[in-house]
């Protein structure tokens, strides 16, 4: 009954949610757009302006309160990520509604920067950084120069100062306020209802098995340990590589020695169980102190490693991970959970070195076995933590999107110079220039002498004639 | 903390939101400058899905496809602002109406 009831409340409170969160999707939206048209440029009064932002900002937070209602049981962050989005939302409206168009920029800089922050919480720390440099510094610079030269220029001409016509006012708000909102209210819906209960990853870690092995590749013994540079550092990384499978596998076993040791215990074809942890606060090493006999590496004559596994677990997986090894290696690091351990055998006997390594304090772990020439190479956690981001990702454009890198650069180039074949090509202005000598006299000739002072005054434009 | 549907709904909205917002000023403006930035602004959008997704998968496609981004949007303006700067010397305004037989 109890089980009879619950499989009756996930089925019908996602359909009720939805059609609450539809309708009050279509509601938000409508204020939205009126608040939108009201804020846009245009000839009316400015209570009619304040209505429309207050309009707008009531329903950024009532669609910031269902968001955040839908995505209640996470709170990890949640703070920053609507200080971010707030401050985004709220200054690109800004953007299209300011009447100066400096300003406008100036609201896009702020745009830009919390969109940074937002990267920043995606653990996207070198776009945030390239964003803000690019954004802000170089663009935005180009978009203010041409601002000012334009306004420059149009004060000069007509003389007036304040905004010109084109920029108080715009055009045809109302059909463009529907047609945006009508695009918002479809997007929102689809991503609030149709993504609910949908999670592709679930998917397909279920249908795959955790490890694809068969790979077998003989690499040579220094190229064995290689960091997959396309991993980022927040999923779980498994990398085992060892020598050939032993002939007697099964018959011969492990000892165990230390505290933190890999108890080699089962036999070689059996899958070995490698739990791995989330926390990793610490950093110890402990190596093994007597002969650590693995039994597929004394075995193994040659030396040609085997890459057995290279599994990028994604977040989803729980802690344990099924590694079907040949190699009997069953890590305790439930044990150390608490600990980054590297447990290597002594060079000399054991032609085997097993390095358990959790970089991640919540969700990395990597688990390799290096073959016997190869001595141990952990990188340290922090050095993971601060570099990786930008490491993976020139590691990735430069191993995995070379051309279109290269395409990009010449698309700069080819931008850059025609940008200056179209800003140095000269025109004519088709507005005929107004010359103020054509218009009149600056000053009214006054032939009467005793009318004003022609000569004597300081004031050029008192002058009748005034002397060059 | 993992990153799964309601964290991707949440960025996924806010992008389409800042999507939204540039287009809407796309089509209202009226100044030249302000329509290329509010391109800029509908960048911004889908620079956020792309990095949301990159997250979720949990890959780095969706960072180096901003980078891409950014070199279309670095061009963009590039040439864009060269056009413009062209079109106000020969009308002498920033004005997108101007331009009006360009409709054909």
């Amino acid at each position: 009954m109890a089980a009879f009831s619950h499989s009756d409340l996930t089925l019908v409170l996602p359909l009720a949610a939805g059609v609450g969160s539809g309708l009050a999707i279509l509601v938000l939206c409508v204020v939205a757009g009126i608040g939108t048209v009201l804020l846009l440029p245009g000839k009316r009064e400015r209570s009619f302006r304040s209505i429309g932002g207050a309009l707008v900002l009531m329903a950024g937070l009532i669609g910031m309160a269902l968001i955040a209602k839908i995505a209640a049981n996470y709170t990890s962050g949640d703070a920053y990520f609507w200080i971010f989005s707030f401050i985004a939302v709220v200054c690109s409206i800004r953007v299209i509604t300011h009447p100066k168009p400096v300003y406008s920029a100036l609201y896009f800089v702020l745009t830009v920067l919390a969109t940074s922050g937002l990267f920043v919480l995606l653990w996207a720390e070198f776009m945030a950084a390239a964003l803000v440099l690019i954004y802000a510094g170089a663009i935005l610079i180009t978009y203010v120069f041409v601002i000012m030269l334009a306004a420059q220029a149009h004060t000069g001409v007509t003389g007036e100062i304040g905004g010109a016509d084109y920029d108080e006012t715009s055009r045809e708000p109302m059909k463009g306020a529907v047609v945006g909102f009508a695009v918002m209210g479809v997007l929102l819906f689809v991503i609030f209802d149709k993504m609910q209960g949908m999670n592709p990853i679930e998917v397909a870690a279920a249908e795959q098995p955790a490890m694809p092995i068969g790979t077998e590749e003989t690499t040579p013994a220094t190229e064995a340990f290689v960091v997959t540079p396309d991993v980022p550092k927040h999923e779980h990384v498994i990398e085992i590589t060892l020598t050939p499978p032993a002939t007697k596998p099964s018959t011969q076993k492990a000892q165990e020695h230390g505290p933190a040791t890999v108890p080699a215990t089962a036999p070689a074809t059996q899958p070995a169980t490698v739990p791995t942890t989330r926390a990793a606060t610490q950093s110890t090493t402990a190596p093994t102190s007597g002969p650590a006999t693995l039994p597929a590496t004394q075995a193994a004559a040659s030396t040609q490693p085997v890459l057995l596994a290279d599994v990028p677990v994604t977040q989803k997986f729980p802690n344990l991970v099924e590694v079907p090894a040949t190699l009997p290696a069953t890590s305790p690091a439930t044990q150390a959970a608490t600990q980054h351990v590297i447990a290597t055998t002594s060079p000399s006997t054991a032609p085997a070195t097993i390095a358990v390594v959790t970089t991640q304090p919540t969700t990395n772990a990597a688990v390799a076995v290096v073959s016997p020439k190869k001595s141990v190479v952990s990188q340290p956690a922090e050095g993971d933590d601060a570099n990786g981001t930008v490491r993976g990702i020139g590691a990735y454009l430069f191993s995995k999107q070379v051309i279109n890198l290269e395409v990009a650069g010449l698309i700069l180039t080819l931008a850059m110079v025609g940008a200056i074949v179209i800003a140095s090509k000269r025109v004519h202005s088709e507005v005929p220039v107004v010359h103020e000598e054509l218009t009149g006299p600056a000053t009214p000739v006054n032939d009467d002498p005793h009318s004003i002072p022609v000569y004597g005054t300081d004031n050029p434009a008192a002058k009748a004639f005034p002397e060059n | 903390m993992g990153f799964d549907n309601p964290h991707l709904q949440r960025y996924l909205a806010i992008g389409a939101i800042m999507f939204v917002i540039g287009l809407i000023g796309f089509i209202t403006r009226r100044n030249l400058i302000v329509l290329f930035l509010c391109t800029e602004l509908m960048f911004q959008g889908v620079t956020i899905n792309l990095i949301a997704f990159g997250r979720y998968q949990g890959n780095l496609a969706g960072q180096a496809f901003v980078i891409f981004v950014l070199v279309i949007a670095a061009a963009e303006a590039s040439l864009a602002l060269a056009l413009v700067v062209l079109l106000f010397r020969r009308r002498n305004t920033l004005d997108a109406d101007a331009w009006r037989e360009l409709r054909g």
